[in-house]
């Protein structure tokens, strides 16, 4: 999956609209968090945040055990499904058991990460993404390039035009220079129509609790409502790490949440499945089916250090936040959960050496360290990951251990550096791939020892 | 299926005990009093572009059909919860109420196609969230607030939280009996995905 992310990467770099989207995409979230916090004492919110998430990590398997018990109580079928094969053909067994034709999906990004979309059309069922950022990306046979705002390295004008090639004229072709208002007026008229027709709806969770067996979903758009609400039958799927154990840990969750995904005291809809429909009732689907997925997690539940990573509450905020990201797009990590996150997820569900260059994007600069709401230590996470790559890979070793014999000795250093500065003076032809996108960085007319040698002279001399 | 169910709890619960729990303190108070409380919910509310009317118990029947003959639905539907039938005695216009049908097949096609406003009801507000909390029952279906393009949310002053925690901890929220479904709502649907 990742063995091109070389070569995605210089082609987003050279995309200039893709930068822009990106970049004034990210700057406009990065100020949203901020401003949202500033009521709000956020060390100690986090630090509540994190104390939750731990605890429910201690105490995993007999949570997961007490929300089946309370789900199945509450009428709510419960599956488990050990890896993405498993999940996808749980979830067509229940379409097909109940003939479903139609499906609509709201945003989930576990079901992106088990490709059920690609499972269930390669079955004859059709899977329609509901939220607009989602539908937008799948209209034009994409990946999303962000968690939160998956089409945004599309322009307006760009989704103009998809509108006016893809969509049924029916739906009103959408002029060139349509406005933001007008395209989702477009987008609405044809995914109402699909609302109507579904038979099936299927969904993320954002925190599952554990002592109501509550379904705990945020959204913006009325679609996630929609998806589990309006069809017959309503299939929620669920990272084992995403219960909670009771509503009095969703406040701070939520709070954090959504502060740090899109800047919002809240969205617009926190909505709470606890049941199918109840006797008598009018609405809500007859059928609800928990599919909790395991996909790798339980293997980096052993790991004392890559634990941390089923902390996690996918707000996105270390991508925002992440100086590689911002620059560079969710596409060219060729995945689903890009950013720092990603680089941390990806390898050990796909396997550590599937992850190639991944986790060399990292600069160790720590910002998604300190913007993530749980506390995770990113940083650390992706340091051990790298440790783990370079021990498969004898080459690394070697480079590594020269590189160690000239950095753990000043003298041995000063050699080196004086070499390259001296090299580097020499005409050589600059490599293209690199100086495409980047000037070539000039020596110090004097190293930096040099200049601190010289500085502690000048003061004994002053003395 | 059962098989993978003890599969992947046997997987976590062999590295289980060296995970070491963190319990925290729980008490946490609002910084939100019951004077700032309303101020706080009004702004976050108009905020996300909802519409605030205050009225008194009175005047309430007469704001609503004074703005349903504003915005003219073509057919609009109110909620059977009895609290607000309560309220409302029988003066909402008539003329064009209409109800749902039986089935639900059929009351979808009236939510998608004629009813173009709803009038339900909220068991709470939520000051710190900016939020209405509103239950379904047979009385009261979810999509009724959710399909029809506008919808009038009543809410008691009386039922206003500081916040979600203690909102949580009432006896509104009774655990063990929970509704199919539960919303919070802050607000219309609205997207930040095309720019």
């Amino acid at each position: 999956m990742s063995d091109n992310f070389r070569i995605r990467t210089v082609d987003a770099l050279s995309d200039d609209s893709l930068q822009n989207n990106f970049r004034g995409a990210m700057d406009f979230l990065q100020d949203k968090r901020h401003q949202a916090f500033q009521d709000l004492e956020f060390e100690k919110l986090r630090s509540e945040g994190a104390d939750i998430r731990k605890n429910v990590i201690a105490h995993l398997p007999d949570l997961l055990e007490k929300l089946e018990r309370k789900c199945i109580d509450n009428g709510i079928h419960v599956h488990w499904a050990e890896d993405a094969q498993q999940a996808c053909r749980i979830v067509e067994r229940i379409a097909k058991d109940n003939e479903v034709k139609q499906v609509v999906k709201g945003k989930s990004m576990v079901s992106e990460e088990i490709e059920l979309n690609q499972h269930l059309e390669a079955q004859g069922i059709e899977c329609i993404e509901t939220d607009m950022g989602e539908y937008i990306v799948q209209l034009d046979h994409e990946k999303s390039s962000h968690i939160i705002m998956p089409a945004i390295h599309k322009t307006k004008e760009q989704i103009a035009q998809l509108f006016a090639d893809k969509l049924n004229e029916d739906f009103g072709k959408p002029p060139k220079d349509a406005t933001v208002d007008e395209l989702i007026g477009v987008g609405r008229k044809v995914l109402r129509q699909k609302f109507m027709q579904a038979d099936m709806g299927i969904s993320g969770v954002n925190f599952a609790i554990a002592e109501t067996g509550t379904l705990c979903l945020v959204a913006n758009e009325g679609n996630g409502r929609i998806s589990t609400g309006v069809p017959d039958i309503h299939v929620a799927l669920i990272g084992l790490e995403k219960v909670i154990p009771s509503f009095a840990e969703l406040p701070t969750l939520l709070k954090l949440l959504t502060r740090s995904a899109t800047g919002q005291i809240m969205t617009t809809y926190l909505n709470m499945i606890s049941s199918p429909r109840k006797d008598q009732e009018l609405d809500g689907p007859s059928q609800v089916h928990l599919v909790i997925i395991d996909n790798k997690r339980s293997a980096m539940y052993q790991d004392d250090v890559l634990q941390e990573t089923l902390t996690c509450i996918r707000c996105g905020a270390c991508m925002n936040h992440y100086p590689v990201y911002t620059r560079i797009g969710g596409h060219a990590y060729g995945s689903t959960y890009p950013g720092p996150i990603e680089q941390i997820v990806t390898p050990q569900i796909e396997g550590i050496e599937h992850a190639g260059d991944l986790l060399d994007a990292c600069s160790l600069n720590g910002a998604c360290g300190e913007a993530c709401p749980v506390s995770i230590d990113l940083p650390v996470v992706i340091r051990e990951l790298r440790n783990k790559q370079t021990s498969l890979k004898p080459p690394h070793r070697v480079i590594w251990n020269i590189w160690r014999q000239f950095y753990r000795s000043t003298k041995r250093h000063a050699l080196l550096s004086k070499f390259v500065s001296l090299c580097s003076r020499l005409p050589m032809p600059t490599p293209k791939a690199w100086s495409n996108t980047r000037t070539f960085p000039k020596p110090a007319p004097e190293s930096f020892s040099t200049l601190i040698k010289k500085q502690k002279e000048n003061e004994r001399e002053s003395e | 299926m059962n098989q993978s169910k003890a599969n992947f709890l046997n997987r976590l619960r062999v590295s289980q005990q060296m995970i070491e729990s963190t319990e925290s303190e729980t008490e946490k108070k609002s910084a939100i009093n019951n004077a700032s409380g309303k101020e706080v919910l009004t702004r976050l509310l108009e905020n996300n572009r909802a519409i605030l009317i205050e009225t008194d118990y009175k005047e309430l029947a007469q704001n609503i059909n004074t703005q349903i003959k504003q915005l003219q639905p073509v057919q609009y539907i109110v909620s059977e919860h009895p609290r607000l039938k309560e309220l409302l005695g029988n003066e909402l216009t008539e003329s064009n109420q209409c109800k749902l049908a039986d089935t639900w097949r059929e009351a979808k096609q009236q939510l998608f196609e004629d009813i173009e406003l709803s009038i339900c009801f909220a068991d709470s507000a939520l000051c710190e969230q900016g939020a209405l909390l509103l239950k379904a029952d047979k009385n009261q279906p979810r999509n009724l607030s959710l399909i029809p393009e506008t919808s009038f949310i009543v809410v008691e002053a009386s039922n206003i939280f500081p916040d979600l925690q203690q909102c949580v901890q009432s006896a509104h929220f009774d655990t063990r009996n929970l509704p199919s479904n539960m919303v919070l709502i802050s607000g219309p649907s609205k997207t930040a995905d095309i720019q």
